[in-house]
């Protein structure tokens, strides 16, 4: 445990390291919370309510993707694949640690510093300036907490199943796109899912990426409370557990395959 | 006719140190204090410093990347700074740790687009790369992409694609760093042949001393921003390090010979080193001396290592 | 030399590194493939977003689902092409740190000429195939009519937009001449202004609508433009002749802008970095 403190720290340390960059980051999650704002309010007040979202909902909602974006980090994030590219990946072999659980640590690490920039400022900043939703009681709230280390779990699961790729992909940024292209879409970042068609909500919300977008929003304005709530929060723990089973036969199969063949 | 002359060259650079969240104090560093020096047409000159001397700082004014804050140069008739695009087509830039080349193209492809952007005319380029290609053995790897290539490859490549359209000045930056011995040596060779042939005028920076003791009969040393150096190497091996070694293979082991004008500072079974003054003693006189009291069997002079040498300086600097 | 064989230099070295950057991908046609596919995709998602917010009420605004594609299209394809062209000024921040900037310097070529040349992001074409796909389409059920003044507008709309979104690259690709690793601060103002522009400009409010509508001039990107070609009247009372005014203004930007990067470098050349 203290070993994985101590990684945690690490993470948090070297992302700290990029101070211009956290502040840039920050700055472009601002200025699209208040477009994706702007857009989402006008079609509510047109529509009245769509998908059960008030304006003060929809608010909530776009100012948590916001300051989600850079805490699940399922965008884009590459560190493993290009140290397997580069053959770094052997010093990371011969370390007396597990690396799933060396990166899965980092990666806490890496969230826990961006949510004290960019996970807390966009929300800082849209629940000052909006009307927005806000958990009624310290049990919401607290399950909310809960949801979003979920999350990150679930996000860290994807990431590194994905960024084993170039152990058999020599076109692997194709593969990490492709990622991309899911996360946005089925994660309920793009719009919530309840404003998606029926079909598709139901595929969406059985798939993982909504457990790192859409799981930790529905928990925080109550659209997941009780019942609903837990299931919500379980079944995230369920495909965080199930990623990380899936990554943790990538990995041995992936080291076979490196050990092997030489990567 | 000098081709690169500087007078007084001054460069600071503004630092912040972070000192607290917010708060960071502003200190002016001087890079680069009153550089004066010229270099003469067909010249070869080494330039040699400690990291962060400030060599980088005056290569990059002098090719027109940085503006100096204070004092004058000139580079092949040009002002670098006022001039950069012009003078671009008459200097030559090897950066070791950088390059010059397309990564993902054939080796040729980026000597053709170089002859496109330095808008050099088709026979001239064509005249540049076939002698280029002969001398550095590139044949075989023009059609290969450059990331294919090996490190020695590489920089035969870099050092033919600064070469193409002919310039008349050319700054090489650590030009042999982490090569092989023999590619080295052919960078070597290259080089000296370059200089010899074309009369191309060569400022070399670099932290291998077997580079300058090969390549440059002139040396200029850098240190804390100012030249503490300039002149020839023989002349500073003289000035600071005035010793040079006979080292003998007697025929039998023996005691430390005791030879007038020399010192025998170590023996090592039959093997036994012998320091002298260059100027005071001649190498045959002393070896004379020797075959007087023993016999010899094999012998060789040894040159003192040019980085004890400007070790010395810097230490007499302090 | 004079400015106009300056441009035609610079313009003839600009098209010799772009054929190389196009060759250099070629080498990698799976690869290449799968990103320009992976392009596609990934401007589609945006155009879901506005099949998902028209499914839930037939107008925004003034505004059917049919012009916001018209709009969304001609600020894709506007974007698109500038992002292919001179995308790659993005990474200035990245070349100053590594120090990649030198070699770039050392080049008989213009900074700029020499950056955006270096890598044309090929894999865009399939993003800009799939706004060009809506544009069409829309285009073909808005009703315009197509004569010579619509013809014109719209090709000046578009190449008025990837003129004013260079500009907009340009400016904040400058700007990491002073703060060097924060190349993402682009990304408010580039992506920003391409998710503005997808949108009618009544849509966004306030200071967000002045700041980046008209300081930034995006509003001349697709919205303006496209009320003149659409024969839509304006909620915001914006003058009606600068519906016509984006060449001028993308011109007077760009040059602001190339302004702006020649000041970047010059302080990259007095501080060194």
């Amino acid at each position: 445990m203290l070993l994985d403190a101590h990684l945690i720290l690490a993470g948090f340390r070297s992302y700290a390291t990029y101070r211009a960059a956290t502040i840039a980051g920050l700055f472009t999650n601002i200025v699209f919370g208040f477009l994706r704002g702007a857009i989402l309010l006008a079609a509510i007040r047109q529509a009245g309510d769509i998908g059960g979202y008030s304006t003060t909902d929809a608010l909530a909602y776009v100012w948590l993707t916001q300051g989600l974006i850079a805490v699940i980090a399922i965008w884009n994030w590459n560190e493993l694949a290009l140290r397997i590219e580069s053959g770094d990946i052997a010093t990371d072999l011969t370390r007396p640690i597990d690396p799933q659980r060396y990166w899965l640590a980092r990666d806490f690490g890496r969230a826990a510093y961006a949510l004290c920039i960019r996970g807390i400022g966009p929300v800082a900043v849209g629940f000052v300036l909006f009307d927005v939703t806000v958990p009624p009681d310290v049990w919401q709230w607290m399950s909310f907490v809960v949801s979003v280390a979920l999350a990150v779990w679930i996000s860290f699961g994807l990431r590194f199943i994905v960024n084993l790729a170039p152990i058999w992909l020599r076109d692997w940024r194709g593969a990490l796109i492709v990622s991309n292209v899911l996360a946005t879409l089925m994660s309920g970042f793009l719009m919530p899912i309840a404003w998606f068609p029926h079909w598709a909500r139901v595929v969406m919300h059985a798939l993982p990426w909504a457990g790192t977008t859409q799981a930790p929003i529905d928990v925080f304005l109550g659209k997941a409370s009780g019942p609903s709530g837990i299931a919500t929060i379980g079944l995230q723990a369920a495909w965080g557990f199930a990623l990380f089973v899936c990554g943790r036969f990538a990995l041995i199969a992936g080291t076979r395959k490196l050990v092997v063949h030489g990567g | 006719m000098n081709v690169v002359e500087t007078h007084g060259l001054t460069k600071n650079f503004v630092v912040y140190e972070r000192n607290g969240l917010i708060r960071r104090t502003r200190e002016v560093r001087t890079a680069v204090a009153d550089v004066s020096f010229s270099v003469a047409a067909g010249e070869m000159v080494g330039y040699v410093g400690p990291n962060g001397a400030g060599k980088s700082t005056t290569v990059k004014i002098l090719t027109g990347i940085l503006v100096p804050d204070a004092g004058t140069c000139s580079v092949a008739g040009f002002v670098p700074h006022k001039r950069r695009l012009e003078l671009a087509r008459r200097i030559g830039v090897v950066f070791g740790q950088r390059s010059n080349l397309w990564w993902d193209l054939p080796l040729i492809e980026s000597f053709d687009l170089l002859r496109h952007l330095y808008r050099v005319d088709h026979q001239k380029h064509q005249a540049n790369l076939d002698e280029c290609v002969e001398r550095l053995a590139l044949e075989d790897v023009l059609k290969t992409p450059v990331r294919q290539l090996s490190l020695g490859q590489r920089m035969r490549g870099e050092l033919t694609a600064a070469l193409l359209h002919g310039p008349t000045v050319l700054f090489l930056d650590e030009p042999t760093i982490g090569l092989d011995v023999v590619s080295k040596a052919a960078v070597r060779d290259f080089l000296a042949d370059l200089n010899r042939d074309r009369n191309t005028t060569v400022l070399l920076t670099t932290h291998d001393l077997d580079d300058i003791e090969r390549l440059c009969k002139r040396l200029l040393i850098i240190d804390h921003g100012t030249v503490i150096y300039d002149g020839g190497l023989n002349e500073l091996r003289d000035e600071y390090e005035p010793y040079r070694t006979l080292v003998v293979d007697l025929v039998t082991s023996g005691s430390p010979l005791a030879i007038d004008g020399a010192e025998t500072v170590k023996v090592d079974g039959p093997r036994q080193w012998l320091r002298f003054h260059r100027d005071r003693y001649s190498a045959s006189e002393l070896i004379n001396r020797v075959g007087e009291v023993a016999e010899i069997r094999d012998l060789t002079i040894e040159e003192p290592d040019i980085e004890s040498v400007v070790a010395k300086i810097y230490t007499r600097q302090t | 030399m004079s400015v106009q064989a300056e441009v035609s230099a610079s313009w003839r070295a600009y098209r010799h590194l772009i054929g190389a950057s196009v060759r250099a991908q070629m080498q990698f046609r799976t690869s290449l493939f799968m990103q320009m596919v992976a392009s596609c995709a990934l401007t589609a998602t945006n155009f879901i977003e506005v099949l998902v917010i028209f499914d839930h009420l037939p107008m925004l605004g003034n505004w059917s689902a049919v012009e916001v594609a018209f709009l969304y299209g001609a600020s894709g394809i506007g974007f698109g092409l500038c992002d292919m062209a001179i995308g790659s000024i993005e990474r200035t921040g990245e070349l100053v740190r590594t120090g990649k900037f030198d070699s770039i310097m050392l080049r008989p070529v213009g900074t700029l000429v020499s950056i955006a040349g270096s890598d044309m992001a090929l894999r865009r074409v399939g993003g800009i195939a799939q706004a060009a796909l809506v544009f069409v389409v829309a285009s073909a059920r808005v009703g315009i009519e197509f004569n010579v003044r619509n013809v014109v507008l719209i090709v000046v709309m578009i190449f008025g937009g990837t003129a004013i979104f260079a500009a907009v690259f340009l400016a904040t690709a400058a700007i990491q001449f002073w703060m060097v690793g924060a190349n993402e601060i682009g990304n408010a103002l580039t992506y920003g202004g391409n998710y503005l522009t997808s949108f009618p400009l009544p849509v966004f409010s306030g200071w967000l609508r002045r700041l980046l509508a008209y300081v930034v001039p995006l509003a001349f990107c697709a919205y303006l433009p496209a009320l003149a070609i659409l024969n839509k009247p304006d909620e915001l009372g914006i003058p009606a002749f600068l519906r016509y005014a984006s060449p001028a203004v993308a011109a007077i930007v760009f040059l602001a802008a190339y302004g702006f990067w020649r000041l970047g470098v010059r302080h990259y050349r007095s501080t060194g970095s």
